[in-house]
């Protein structure tokens, strides 16, 4: 009995066990200890890997489109607006009806959402840049708005330029490809380089603006009907960006068809207004872009703050205006010579503050502050503003 | 209890079937895997602190092309003449007297950009040094708990070089600009440079 009982005893003894589940404990700890280390240091990298790529993409987009302020819009990057109503940008909509538009600029002191362009002597202006001082939303809890900026460029993608526009009535444009490529053709190897007017990937859309050169004219339409077979498109009044207005009204599309000749020829090219705010309506602040009478699409997430200021130069007494942070207003907040300079006299962005911010899963991160942030801050320079500003030598 | 004999005897039996680590090899095996869990941790910490200096890349990405930024602006707007876009001693003037020059050469505290606007220029150090608004305590900015972090881990050099053709020729209308942000990681202390390289010519 005792024999066979000794037989089957196989098992540790009670002190070996004792020191191997000790020992075995310890180990469990730290293992469990690093494994929750590690999974926090992966949240913690993962959150600023996504950070890093949201900087790249809000830095990079922001600061190309801002480098491209005023290209293709002639001497001086300033082109008059119809005036009856203050044209106003920020804005989509369908139907070209202002009363089914969407306003998207939205901030404290214009919950409308649709900006103004801005005006001089009683006529509104689309500058090559326009700064938006304070056009930003708030963010919960902060004591001041965000800025917001727009940026207009002449599309050099899309071909409208080889194009003869004629106007066919007050309201509609037909745009022709001539029998020989025109000197305003920008297309490389000519006519044949144009795409169709009606193009679905690039081609004219209701939302779109464009600007004509008519002689020594220059004015801006909003497509309200894409073209048709044709090239027949359509600028009819009430549009959402109030920009086709009648033909009594100066600088407007309507007002360069004349009569009796009943039409009028030259040329155009698609206009590009566009604006970056933050949009603080999602749970996560992001950074939109929005296209002339488009609805906007995000860039990237969580930038939390925004705020430019910007240099100018004085042509007429050679002087830097420094730190600008409205120019053109009344108000400009610069320093040095800036009386009577306007925003198409910019020529460089100082992008002050562009802020990352992603915040951590609460206290257990024990990192007192409780988020990330990234900040971006560079200039960028006005090259195509202040090429035409100023062309010395 | 088996007797001490009796035990010998079966432990021997035993033998040929008993498959299980001695304690003293698990001791010893439990030693090293944690040697080796320690270095692995010290990996960890490479790789955290490779994200850091990513970003402080980044960063000194967006420094250098302020300063360059800055030139370009400068020669556009033609507030310096051709002669000005050069290092402060610089004998390279096309029409004016040597020397000629207004930037500054070396590494430089990443100061603000002054009365002119153009950073890397003389007027700088008065107008102070750059700094990241940070949102303080609250991740909220603009509110009383914000600081501002001066960029004192980061140092500034621009360099502009005359540039020759294949025959040696001074190409007179066009320079190099070298743009150099230097700062140090957080982490391990060590010093990493970025490195803008482009030109600068006298025509818009």
């Amino acid at each position: 009995m005792r024999d066979r009982l000794a037989e089957r005893e196989s098992g540790f003894s009670l002190l070996e066990m004792t020191v191997s589940l000790a020992l075995g404990g310890v180990v469990l700890a730290g293992a469990v200890q690093m494994y929750v280390q590690g999974v926090q240091a992966t949240w913690i990298t993962t959150q600023r890997a996504e950070l890093q790529q949201d900087f790249r993409a809000a830095s990079n987009i922001i600061t190309k489109d801002l480098g491209l302020a005023g290209a293709g819009l002639g001497n001086g990057a300033a082109i008059a607006l119809p005036s009856n109503v203050t044209p106003v940008y920020g804005c989509s909509g369908t139907g070209g009806s202002q009363t089914t538009a969407t306003c998207y600029i939205i901030s404290t002191a214009n919950p409308t959402g649709a900006v103004a362009y801005p005006t001089q002597a009683g006529a509104a202006y689309v500058y090559g840049l326009l700064p938006g001082y304070n056009d930003g939303p708030t963010l919960t809890g902060s004591s001041g708005p965000t800025d917001a900026i727009t940026t207009v460029y002449t599309d050099s993608n899309f071909y409208l330029d080889c194009y003869t526009a004629e106007m066919t009535s007050t309201t509609t444009v037909t745009f022709t490809l001539p029998g020989a490529t025109s000197a305003n053709c920008t297309a490389p190897g000519g006519n044949a380089g144009a795409q169709a007017v009606g193009n679905s990937a690039n081609g004219l859309t209701p939302g779109d603006l464009v600007l004509f050169t008519f002689g020594l004219n220059n004015v801006v339409g909003e497509v309200t009907t894409a073209p048709t077979g044709t090239g027949l498109t359509s600028f009819v009044a009430n549009d959402v960006l109030k920009m086709n207005q009648g033909a009594a009204v100066a600088n407007s599309l309507a007002s360069m068809y004349v009569a009796p000749s009943n039409s009028v020829t030259g040329y155009a090219t698609r206009l590009f207004v566009i604006t970056y705010y933050i949009d603080n309506s999602t749970s996560t602040p992001r950074l939109m872009q929005q296209v002339d009478g488009h609805t906007p699409v995000p860039v990237a997430e969580n930038v939390v703050y925004m705020k430019f200021t910007y240099d100018l130069f004085n042509d007429a007494t050679n002087l830097p205006a420094v730190g600008c942070t409205n120019p053109g207003a009344a108000s400009d907040g610069c320093s040095g010579a800036s009386a009577g300079l306007l925003p198409n006299q910019i020529t460089k962005i100082n992008i002050q503050n562009m802020a990352m911010n992603s915040t951590l899963l609460g206290s257990q991160f024990g990192q007192g502050n409780g988020y990330q942030r990234m900040d971006l801050q560079t200039a960028v320079c006005a090259r195509n503003l202040t090429y035409v500003n100023n062309y010395p030598n | 209890m088996a007797t001490p004999i009796i035990r010998s005897e079966k432990r021997r039996g035993r033998k040929a079937t008993e498959q299980g680590f001695s304690l003293l090899e698990v001791v010893i095996s439990m030693a090293v895997l944690t040697v080796g869990m320690v270095s692995l941790l010290g990996v960890f910490g490479l790789a955290m602190a490779s994200t850091q200096n990513s970003q402080q890349n980044m960063i000194a990405k967006q420094l250098a092309n302020e300063q360059y930024e800055s030139v370009v602006t400068a020669r556009n707007t033609s507030q310096m003449n051709w002669d000005q876009i050069n290092n402060v001693g610089s004998t390279f003037c096309s029409s004016g007297a040597s020397p000629c020059g207004i930037f500054l050469t070396g590494y430089q505290p990443m100061y603000n950009a002054g009365a002119d606007g153009i950073f890397g220029t003389a007027d700088d150090a008065a107008s102070g040094e750059e700094t990241l608004q940070d949102p303080g305590p609250d991740g909220i900015f603009n509110t009383a708990d914000d600081t501002y972090i001066p960029l004192t881990n980061y140092k500034r050099q621009i360099a502009i070089s005359p540039l020759y053709d294949g025959s040696g020729n001074l190409i007179p209308g066009l320079r190099t600009v070298t743009i150099t942000i230097q700062y140090q990681t957080t982490q391990q202390k060590t010093l990493q440079t970025y490195i803008v390289n482009s030109f600068i010519s006298e025509f818009q």
